[in-house]
């Protein structure tokens, strides 16, 4: 799950903060992906009836997993496949171990899965001697830059074209032009030799289809048709949620994905794959694999945060969320960032290691508003922040600052008092404008972000009492002919 | 891994799913009526040639380039012409028993083309041609999209490997809508005639990874052809 070295949320914040280039680039890449959304929506029209039917089809799935999941390996298997089930990154990992090492795999080919990142498959391939390449345009430039993805759909957002010039070169060892034309012609070069010495292709998967134990991949390159035509052995690796029923379904996620996505009716590509090359075909690969994984999934299962498994992973919550605008996709330090790697991480990764994410959030719910099956997100980000504080694993100054907060506020006496008493502790510390900007002991987690200005000279309710008092008084002033309620002369 | 393991961990692993979920294993799951789609407009494109004038608009807003023949001479013309303005000197065919493929074998044979159909040559000549040619099954009015299974002589490498691809398609072949296509592929899959892939392609490859810049072509084929013939077309390229 961990993708940084550095532990600390804050501090990978504030280095994305201070990195400029990142911040343009990430605003950049939202303000394309959100548009091309909206114009996509408005043209299909009823967008709100297909999410609908969106949610309805993934709750029914996931309620319904298990049947689904062994309909789905009884199909592949009759269409020629291996089905594995992996309970845990080590199952999953040395599966694809164990099948590289009995082909004698010497290259594999990739094709962009978040779960194999998940996994930290590349590093265990690597370990055994296998040559493993990144071949979607995105994962490619971030494998030679030794980086983890910034955004689940748009891995290299972060990566300028001089950046990127600069890496190719050193693969091609000569200074290449940084226009994209020539960076993609390279990139197609060197990739194409790639696929053709690959043993081994692998690949996510979008949608299963369990009624006829289809494999679907949704893309734009081409690369995931390449991986999945070109090796001998195609091992396709699955988040156990990742399944629909039926092809009506995938239709209906057809329509979802792509828009939400990337704003395009459709890819380029959408692949179906039902096993293994048949005996006339004379390409596709001659062994297919199918590794379904747990990797914490199931344990959501049957919790207040299920829903967060009937995500299609399309990045759409990212591209409204007004934290990922500023700090981009590393910042979370996960392999899942933006507001589905705040729900999903600290649930597939841990509470205690991933305490901060669920309050890296304004609780906007852009990202709920924006999810095209429906997913409460923010309502889940609240209900981690809740378990923590039942739990007691909030810091001690926050739990006694709310404690003796609740003891002010539930005393209506004490809290008026309080009220008047703090603008006067506040006042020496403020500057000439009222604001308080000085940062020193509880103040400063707030002062060293923002100013605070001093409370108000009168609070509101001395206020509301007062004007409560004048309206008194003028309900029992005499009024004179002629004049309205509130002193208007009547025409 | 041995067979007996590989199912132990299928039970386990589907049993925790139960167990978590708080039903029986094994039960009989109805997948329910999830009601009717949302209308779409293509739904009311009522004739082949409004779809196909449709697919082809919906295919050339993606920077792919659509045509509409009526006879084999101005097919020929469409061959001529991508054979010109791309250089080719390879191509491979599909093998597939379609009239206008001839025509096609023919037109760029004449051009001086060398011609094979796959899988002769096999990868390594598919990865040498300039041009791929295959027979779309269905087309999509409403995305642009072509519905492409493999099947032993429609290789997935014809339209894959070469960076030129042109479709061939049938205009009473262009549906309205995606649904329709899924509809019809998801049919016959269930009677058991689900190839070992299908594809659907909508225009040309394309990336935004480097700086969200749209880059044509980068794995896949950078131009893409369809060629709508309308019935007269493949009934004069048929001798009928």
């Amino acid at each position: 799950m961990r993708t940084s070295a550095e532990r600390s949320f804050a501090r990978r914040a504030q280095q994305a903060l201070a990195d400029s280039t990142l911040r343009a680039a990430v605003r950049k890449a939202q303000e394309r992906f959100r548009t091309g959304k909206r114009n996509a929506e408005a043209e299909l029209g009823h967008w709100e009836a297909w999410r609908r039917l969106g949610e309805a089809i993934r709750r029914h799935t996931i309620e319904n997993l298990d049947f689904y999941l062994e309909q789905l390996a009884d199909n592949v298997e009759k269409n020629g496949g291996t089905v594995v089930f992996a309970a845990t990154e080590r199952e999953a990992v040395d599966y694809v171990v164990q099948v590289a090492r009995e082909e004698g795999a010497r290259r594999v080919v990739k094709s962009k899965s978040m779960v194999s990142e998940e996994l930290h498959l590349n590093r265990a391939l690597e370990a055994l001697g296998v040559d493993v390449v990144e071949t979607d345009l995105g994962e490619y430039i971030i494998q030679l830059a030794g980086e983890p993805p910034s955004h689940i759909i748009a891995p290299s957002i972060h990566k300028n074209r001089r950046q990127i010039a600069e890496l190719f070169s050193r693969v091609a060892g000569e200074a290449l032009p940084d226009d994209t034309p020539s960076l993609t012609r390279f990139a197609r070069r060197q990739l194409r030799r790639a696929f053709l010495e690959a043993d081994i292709g692998i690949t996510g998967c979008n949608f299963a289809v369990a009624e006829t134990g289809t494999i679907v991949l949704v893309s734009n390159e081409g690369n995931a048709r390449l991986t999945t035509t070109l090796p001998r052995v195609h091992i396709a690796i699955m988040g156990a949620e990742r399944i629909v029923p039926t092809w009506d379904d995938l239709d209906v996620m057809l329509h979802l994905l792509p828009r939400s996505a990337t704003g395009q009716k459709i890819t380029s590509y959408v692949t179906a794959i039902s096993g293994p090359r048949r005996a006339q075909d004379a390409d596709g690969p001659e062994a297919f694999h199918l590794v379904i994984v747990d990797n914490g999934r199931l344990d959501i299962l049957g919790t207040a945060y299920q829903d967060v498994l009937h995500c299609i992973r399309c990045g759409a919550c990212l591209n409204v969320c007004p934290v990922y605008r500023h700090i981009g996709g590393h910042a979370y330090g996960s392999v899942y960032s933006g507001p589905i790697g705040k729900v999903l991480t600290p649930l597939l990764g841990g509470m205690d290691e991933w305490h901060e994410l669920p309050h890296a959030s304004s609780l906007c719910a852009a990202c709920s508003e924006a999810c095209p099956v429906r997913i409460p997100l923010h309502e889940l980000l609240i209900e981690h922040r809740t378990e923590q504080v039942t739990r007691g694993t909030r810091p001690w100054a926050e739990r006694w600052a709310f404690r003796l907060y609740r003891w002010v506020v539930t005393r209506p006496a004490l809290y008026r008092r309080a009220v008047r008493w703090a603008r006067r502790l506040l006042a020496p510390l403020a500057d000439g404008e009222g604001k308080v900007r000085v940062q020193i002991g509880p103040l400063k987690g707030w002062t060293a972000q923002r100013d605070l200005p001093l409370p108000a000279r009168q609070s509101f309710l001395d206020w509301w009492e007062e004007e409560g008092r004048k309206e008194a008084a003028r309900q029992h002033e005499p009024r004179t002919e002629g004049e309205g309620r509130d002193g208007e002369r009547s025409a | 891994m041995a067979n007996g393991a590989r199912d132990a961990r299928r039970e386990a692993f589907l049993n925790r799913v139960a167990a978590r979920l708080g039903k029986p294993r094994g039960r009989r799951v109805v997948r329910p009526d999830f009601g009717p789609l949302p209308p779409q407009a293509e739904e009311q494109l009522a004739t082949p040639a409004a779809r196909a004038a449709a697919f082809c608009r919906a295919l050339e807003a993606l920077q792919g380039h659509a045509s509409r023949v009526a006879d084999p001479s101005e097919l020929a013309d469409a061959v001529r012409a991508i054979v010109r303005r791309h250089g080719v000197r390879q191509a491979v065919l599909w093998d597939a028993a379609h009239p206008a493929l001839e025509q096609v074998e023919a037109a760029l044979g004449a051009s001086g083309v060398t011609v094979r159909r796959w899988p002769d040559g096999g990868t390594v000549y598919a990865e040498a041609c300039e041009l791929g040619v295959v027979v779309a099954e269905m087309a999509v009015a409403q995305t642009g999209s072509v519905v492409l299974p493999a099947r032993g002589g429609q290789g997935r490498s014809v339209s894959l490997l070469p960076p030129v691809l042109l479709v061939l398609v049938d205009e009473e072949r262009v549906v309205g809508t995606l649904t329709d296509a899924l509809r019809a592929i998801g049919q016959r899959a269930r009677s058991g005639d689900l190839p070992a892939c299908v594809n659907l392609v909508t225009g040309p490859s394309r990336s935004a990874d480097i700086e969200m810049d749209l880059s044509i072509g980068v794995h896949g084929p950078g131009a893409v052809y369809a060629v709508v013939m309308n019935g007269s077309a493949s009934r004069e390229a048929d001798g009928r």
